[in-house]
């Protein structure tokens, strides 16, 4: 079937470029509309709106799906959701303006909303 | 100002990306030295020199075997992007009397006034474009953000970039913000929409009283 292409690692969107923890991604799949708000409610309800929050990934493929009981034909399914292709490496959701340990709290909040597996990042700091 | 430091490599004869892998697995890092009008120079490094290299903006001596020394500064660090381990490094040759524009480091030190009075620092670029001498390049800007009062920014003109370094891009930059914490804002919304409603019941309840 001709799904595309999720072969390799991030090749880009892998690094902290904007906040000052995220939320790394360990497998390949795709994430769905649902799961990606479902994260991002999690995140922002625990971070009680404090911080900021920035999503990194963006559903722009269409999936299509042929109705419940229907035989095989008749041509192509309808378009049903989007999703994200995520490699591992990418970055799904950065945080800042919080405590580490509200980050953490946050992100693993957010991580539980995926269909894989995701680890905690910190920016390096310098002192 | 000057933060160079020493580090040895060696010419590298075996390219791409399998001679590379076996350099990695030897516990080397392939790199490449370019610019200053002069060939691209393929080197070799020990992975813990490479890591020394983490945070530092400065220029490197590039001490090469049986080439000499040369200057640089690190142009480009590529990491892999799960174990994070350094892949290669790009240097950029410098000369010592020629300007060179780089990226450094903007680091907050102290605590805003407006932070106390339930405001958040945010820092919105975390590394500024400068030019300067190779010898005068700073190893991180240190930004006193202490007397920062509640919606003050702190932009790209307000800093201090010490003697001969000055910055490249909009001087209207914003650099650091310090902004009412939105858990305050949805606090008083909160409590309004509360009064609000308990209004609005007062008035259903005396409505039905009527009727």
């Amino acid at each position: 079937m001709q799904r595309g292409d999720r072969a390799g690692l991030a090749s880009r969107n892998n690094k902290l470029d904007f906040g000052e923890y995220g939320l790394q991604v360990l497998d390949r799949g795709w994430v769905t509309t649902n799961q990606i708000e479902a994260a991002r409610v999690a995140a922002t309800r625990h971070m009680q709106r404090r911080g900021q929050i920035w999503l990194r990934i963006f559903p722009d493929k269409p999936i299509s799906k042929k109705p419940l009981e229907t035989r095989m034909g008749k041509g192509k399914g309808n378009p049903e959701t989007w999703v994200a292709v995520v490699r591992p490496g990418n970055m799904l959701i950065e945080v800042s303006g919080c405590s580490e340990t509200v980050a953490r709290e946050a992100l693993a909040l957010a991580a539980s909303k995926m269909p894989f597996r995701c680890r905690f990042l910190a920016r390096r700091q310098l002192v | 100002m000057s933060n160079a430091f020493t580090i040895s490599v060696q010419p590298r004869q075996a390219f791409g990306s399998a001679n590379s892998r076996r350099l990695r697995r030897g516990g080397s890092v392939p790199a490449v030295l370019y610019g200053a009008g002069e060939p691209n120079l393929n080197l070799s490094m020990d992975y813990d020199s490479a890591e020394k290299l983490f945070g530092h903006s400065g220029v490197v001596e590039l001490k090469i075997d049986g080439q000499g020394k040369r200057s640089a500064i690190t142009k480009e660090i590529a990491n892999h992007p799960i174990s994070g381990k350094i892949l290669h490094v790009d240097f950029l040759a410098v000369k010592a009397d020629e300007p060179v524009i780089l990226p450094v480091p903007v680091i907050s030190e102290g605590t805003a006034v407006g932070e106390k009075s339930g405001g958040q620092l945010e820092q919105i670029l975390r590394e500024i474009e400068v030019e300067c001498l190779p010898a005068n390049v700073p190893d991180a800007i240190r930004v006193d953000v202490s007397a920062l009062e509640l919606d003050e920014s702190l932009l790209i003109a307000d800093l201090q970039l010490g003697e001969g370094v000055t910055a490249v891009g909009d001087p209207e930059q914003t650099v650091f913000q310090v902004r009412m914490s939105r858990v305050a804002d949805v606090d008083e919304e909160s409590e309004e929409e509360a009064e609000g409603g308990e209004e609005e019941s007062q008035a259903a309840s005396e409505a039905g009283d009527e009727a």
